[in-house]
């Protein structure tokens, strides 16, 4: 009998061992920042954790969008948003959606680099430095309504 | 490629705070189409200090201006020219060497600009290196309301070149300083521009802010406030104190731009009050400055 019960502790410990591992999904967090901007780039350093490599890389540079958009990233050239949290809307939901899985915003990426990478639990680890054409880009938003033009 | 909003249930995290988040600002429906701001930039000048030899004595802040104004070149923003415009003042004769002291309040009102913009270049000089120290400050032409502030440093350098070094101190702020303006400018347009609007009687008069007015039989203060209360922007304003002979509003919120998308005038403003006041049987008087505007019951 002990014999039997311990037959299914290690199948159950088996099948708990292979099972896939939950995705990692994307998390906007404020760990951007600013290594050097001129009056058109910035460069930023961003941590990120995710289920692949490229899981990753890609959230690292949606996440240097997103601060850009929503929070402004500190000792850089856009400090304070470029969409100010009072004028929220659902219309542009959508848009943003588009502008990451469609691979828009790589427009504006001027360079991308895994600076450093390490793996735990199945779990992927990066630094990356990212370089985004801030003047281009605030002109793509404008250019689609999604930002006022200065002084509008 | 990789997407952030999907209906795999494991990118269900990834697409629920890419959603919340792009909860945005966003302009909804298009508007009218407005004007943008006029903006001038001009030196610091201390008082009594004339503008045009600031200008053309200082390379500095000629460099600085320069690169100001390619800042706001870079958003699609147009500035008014300072020297073109020393130039047309000077033309027309109001300009005089015995008028330095007004001179900047002249060109800046006789420039149209919406926003004006001084700019300060300082040299530091140390056995450790030469730097620049620049300080941008805006201003809303119309009321004198400070916008945005940046001090900006240059980084050290064994170098007497210092037009390269301000070239460096004006690109690390200017975006920051923009946007500021932008932000400013932005609540401006959604809240309306703040005046200061003064009601009272003059000396002799018959009558004062008890006197009963108009059909209904209102009391003239009353009279005034309920005209405030539907002229104002978003129908916004504050009453600092009433005296007997006196009514002060601190803040009348008025729009920045009319319907045409013209700047909105603070004499139109004055002129409605007085017309209001001329259907009630009142004659009166008005004085305007900069952003105050007093009204005197005859």
């Amino acid at each position: 009998m002990k014999l039997l019960i311990g037959y299914i502790l290690i199948f159950a410990l088996g099948v708990m061992s292979c099972s896939t591992p939950t995705k990692l999904g994307y998390e906007r967090t404020g760990e951007v920042r600013c290594i050097s901007h001129d009056n058109r780039t910035a460069t930023f350093d961003v941590n990120t954790v995710g289920s692949s490599l490229s899981d990753a890389t890609f959230y690292a540079e949606v996440k240097s969008f997103e601060n850009l958009l929503y929070k402004g990233v500190p000792d850089s050239n856009q400090e304070i948003p470029l969409i100010s949290s009072d004028k929220r809307t659902e219309s542009t939901d959508a848009y943003f959606v588009e502008f990451f899985n469609d691979g828009i915003y790589r427009q504006f990426v001027t360079a991308s680099d895994v600076r450093s990478h390490r793996v735990s639990d199945n779990n992927h680890f990066i630094n990356q430095r990212i370089t985004i054409d801030i003047t281009a880009f605030r002109k793509h938003l404008e250019d689609q309504q999604i930002i006022r033009k200065f002084g509008q | 490629m990789k997407t952030i909003c999907t209906l795999v249930p494991g990118c269900y995290l990834m697409t629920f705070s890419i959603l919340v988040s792009a909860q945005t600002e966003v302009t909804t429906a298009p508007e009218a189409k407005t004007l943008q701001p006029t903006i001038m930039v001009i030196p610091f000048t201390r008082e009594g200090q004339s503008l045009r030899s600031k200008y053309e004595s200082d390379e500095l802040v000629r460099v600085a201006i320069t690169k100001v104004k390619e800042g706001f070149d870079t958003r699609g923003v147009n500035t008014i020219d300072l020297r073109a415009k020393l130039k047309q003042t000077s033309n027309n004769e109001v300009l005089q060497e015995d008028q330095k002291s007004d001179m900047k309040d002249e060109v800046i009102a006789l420039s149209g600009a919406d926003i004006y913009v001084e700019v300060e270049a300082n040299k530091n000089l140390s056995s450790s290196g030469n730097s620049v120290t620049l300080i941008m400050t805006s201003f809303d032409a119309f009321s004198g309301e400070s916008y945005s502030n940046k001090v900006a440093n240059s980084p050290k350098f064994y170098t007497d070149n210092y037009e390269k070094l301000i070239m460096n101190a004006v690109e690390s702020e200017i975006d920051n300083f923009l946007n500021t303006i932008n932000e400013k400018f932005a609540d401006l347009r959604e809240n309306g521009r703040t005046v200061v609007l003064s009601v009272g009687i003059l000396e002799g008069s018959v009558h004062d802010f008890d006197s009963e007015v108009g059909s209904s039989g209102a009391l003239l203060s009353d009279a005034i406030e309920d005209w405030v209360l539907e002229n104002a922007f978003k129908n916004y304003y504050h009453i600092q104190g009433t005296t007997s002979n006196k009514i002060i509003f601190d803040i009348v919120k008025v729009p920045l731009k009319d319907a045409r998308g013209n700047n909105y005038r603070i004499s139109s403003f004055a002129a409605t009050l007085r017309s209001y006041l001329d259907s009630l049987g009142l004659k009166s008087e008005r004085t305007i400055n900069g952003n105050n505007v007093t009204i005197t019951i005859l």
